[in-house]
């Protein structure tokens, strides 16, 4: 498979500006009807502006990569597309329970959540393609979104911001520095810190024969990364079995994308290139499209065929960390965002990929619109019963932090004068 | 029990923990290890080119997978290392409560001070102070070939990191055949008894303290000599009781004077006994290796140095 043409998320437009109004119109609300279609025919309708575009925009490549998208429908059954649904929703909805959490104030919320929102189509789109007993995936600092999209149960995610017991790491580390061993899902705070553990993990699987790849996910802020180049190039000539998830939502915490990178280049994911690793760029809003692209690639790697590099054009719909600018309730985008305008902000919010999902699910008759709600409904309990388990959950001891330094060692106690380290 | 090079009995260490498990992987930089490779196949022995982080990030990777991991690496660019040690690789077990860890052992190929004209970058030593600042992370420093194969096993077979300092010069000795022979990592080896003073070193040094030893003691002196082997995590109270009964401590140190590895030694022991001893270290001066002869000789503590030192403390 060679590099493919890229694309750049403005024209591969699904839904025009001015469908949806200016405030976020959370899950639930009765939408049957958008510009006066139905919604089959809508899908059909905006199906076929993309395919408008191509013919006036001559990108022969974004046509390939929507109506590919597309294809893969016939090979995901509708259990598939409904678990898609489910795990972005219960991302989404974990999420909102955690920033009403924030927002209200709890004496154990002392370390700001790093909010996935508006990036579940990535998550979820390669955690649908990977089998959690085998693929190790490592996340950003920005986790949920990926270990949520593995259709890992919430709760150890959601104490883990509260540094209780029932928490990943037992009050030891925090929400940056989960490592889920049963699902093979593991987060670092260190931009491109995922790319030598996704690359080494492959490299595990390729020994161990077991046909099982390793994951990173890094953003455009870790392209620059010396992390990035060095493993690019051993990915490639020992052939292991990697995929690089690069979330381009182009903001490297406070810079734009742009404004670190050269100009004039036609994508992040092109450097890939140069090392002789295949990529593609996708519209990281579709979780079709994502899955399509994540597919693709799990597939290779694990026919041997080696690395590939997915980047995937997203957009997070909060603030880098925190609640800045986002009200309370069902609010998941912060229409007052410190960096972003609020027109930014709706362009994005319209390209929301769970509104997308829903309406494929509905348009191919796979959903009603009764279960697309008790399916929200769903996602909603489940957030507030994550939070809930995590407030009866017991704190740490503070003794603890002694340990798991190394395997059976406890640290000498030098903060006290009474101690004697060495004996 | 065989004669074997410290070489050897690297190699020895490699190829029975390799065939013992069929997960471990094997990395070096800039060459492959084809004796390895012929035996293990090329997945598990990879030869990687001049990238120290590569290296390093591929073996932190498949050791946090489940594959214990051993890379054989270079002295140079510490920093390359310590990057991702410092980020990742020490603190995994921590930061994740146990529920990760990463067991893998990095050897280095240290230098020494001792050739002459290999400059700042290349003639690095004592960069086990640096590691051993890190929790999370043990270091070794073998001082033979029987300490090389024993402290290698017991690296590889550690659940957690460990940095295997392999100082250039290392002397043949007697390694025993058994494949379960191990140097426990933490306990410290008295290499000989004696009663007027201790002097702890590390490989490289403590070999200038045996040739010293030669002209101590045909001078009357009874040095107890204390090769600690590791520099964390160390028991120290063999130590403590050591200098308890000589009343005098002498480091000697081939890395930097100041925060040299001797240096967390020596302040446990004087935190322990206090003013019942006197406490001295020798360590190279706060400078960068220069390339001249003159001034490498001039810099480094010798075993004239150190007799020199002992006579000066037991006068």
């Amino acid at each position: 498979m060679d590099g493919r043409k890229p694309v750049t998320p403005e024209d591969d437009v699904a839904v025009p500006e001015d469908v949806t109004g200016a405030e976020s119109r959370p899950e639930g609300r009765d939408e049957r009807r958008t510009l006066g279609m139905s919604r089959r025919s809508f899908l059909a309708g905006a199906v076929g502006l993309a395919a408008g575009a191509v013919l006036f925009g001559g990108q022969h490549g974004f046509a390939h990569t929507t109506y590919r998208a597309y294809e893969r429908l016939d090979n995901l059954t509708d259990e598939q597309l409904v678990e898609m649904y489910r795990r972005m929703l219960t991302t989404r909805w974990t999420e909102v329970a955690l920033k009403n959490m924030f927002l209200a104030g709890h004496d154990d919320l002392y370390r700001p959540y790093i909010f996935g929102i508006g990036q579940e189509g990535v998550g979820t789109g390669v955690g649908m393609t990977l089998r959690n007993d085998l693929d190790w995936v490592f996340a950003t600092h920005r986790p949920g979104h990926t270990f949520l999209g593995r259709g890992i149960d919430p709760k150890k995610l959601v104490a883990e911001n509260f540094f209780r017991m029932a928490g990943y790491t037992h009050g030891h580390g925090n929400t940056m520095h989960m490592i889920d061993a049963e699902n093979h899902t593991g987060s670092f705070s260190i931009v491109g810190a995922s790319l030598y553990p996704g690359a080494g993990a492959g490299w595990a699987a390729k020994v161990n024969k077991t046909g099982g790849v390793g994951v990173s996910v890094f953003g455009d802020g870790a392209t620059h990364s010396a992390y990035l180049a060095s493993t690019l190039q051993w990915v490639s000539t020992f052939n292991i079995p990697w995929i690089g998830i690069l979330e381009n939502n182009g903001w490297g915490s406070g810079m734009r994308t742009e404004q670190v990178n050269p100009p004039d280049i036609e994508s992040l994911a092109q450097r890939a290139g140069g090392y002789g690793v295949p990529f593609e760029v996708v519209d990281g809003m579709d979780v079709l499209k994502v899955y399509a692209a994540a597919k693709r690639a799990v597939d290779r790697a694990r026919a041997g065929e080696g690395p590939t590099l997915i980047e995937c054009k997203c957009a997070r719909f909060m603030a880098h960390s925190g609640t800045s600018g986002i009200e309370a309730g069902d609010a998941f985008v912060a229409w007052d965002d410190p960096m972003r305008s609020a027109r930014e902000m709706r362009a994005w919010a319209a390209r929301d990929p769970l509104p997308k999902h829903r309406q494929v699910l509905i348009g191919l008759g796979v959903l009603t619109e009764e279960q697309a709600d008790e399916m929200v409904l769903a996602a909603k309990r489940q957030g507030e019963e994550a939070i809930a388990l995590a407030l009866e959950s017991p704190h740490t001891q503070p003794e603890d932090g002694m340990r798991q330094v190394f395997a059976d060692y406890v640290a000498a106690p030098t903060q006290f004068i009474r101690h004697r380290a060495w004996s | 029990m065989a004669m074997m090079s410290a070489g050897d009995a690297k190699d020895a260490a490699l190829f029975q923990e390799m065939g013992r498990d069929p997960k471990i992987v094997y990395a070096e930089m800039n060459s492959i290890h084809h004796g390895l490779r012929d035996a293990y196949g090329a997945d598990r022995v990879l030869g990687f080119g001049i990238d120290e982080m590569g290296v390093n990030g591929f073996v932190h990777g498949a050791a946090i997978a489940g594959n214990p991991a051993i890379a054989s690496i270079s002295n140079m660019v510490p920093a390359y290392y310590f990057t991702f040690l410092f980020d990742i690789g020490s603190s995994i077990r921590y930061a994740s409560g146990g529920a990760a860890h990463a067991p893998f052992t990095l050897i280095q190929q240290g230098s020494s001070r001792a050739s002459p004209g290999r400059g700042a970058n290349h003639a690095v030593v004592g960069e086990e102070a640096w590691y051993s600042c890190i929790p999370g992370l043990k270091v070794v420093i073998p001082s033979d070939a029987y300490y090389t194969k024993g402290l290698l096993v017991a690296a590889i077979r550690d659940p957690d990191p460990v940095m295997l300092i392999d100082y250039r010069g290392q002397p043949a000795a007697d390694v025993p055949d058994d494949p379960d022979f191990v140097v426990p990592i933490g306990e410290p080896r008295i290499v000989k008894t004696g009663s007027d003073i201790t002097v702890l070193a590390f490989a490289p040094a403590l070999w200038e303290v045996e040739f010293a030893l030669t002209e101590l003691e045909a001078k009357g002196y009874s040095v107890e000599v204390i090769n600690p082997l590791t520099v964390h995590p160390l028991n120290y109270a063999p130590i403590v009781e050591s200098v308890a009964k000589t009343g005098k401590l002498l480091t000697v140190d081939h890395g930097w004077h100041r925060t040299g590895a001797c240096t967390q030694v020596m302040a446990m022991v004087a935190e322990a006994l206090g003013p019942q001893a006197t406490y001295r270290r020798l360590g190279y001066p706060d400078v960068w290796t220069p390339g001249a002869r003159e001034m490498t000789d001039y810099m480094t503590p010798w075993d004239k140095n150190v007799v020199e030192a002992v006579e000066v403390m037991l006068s």
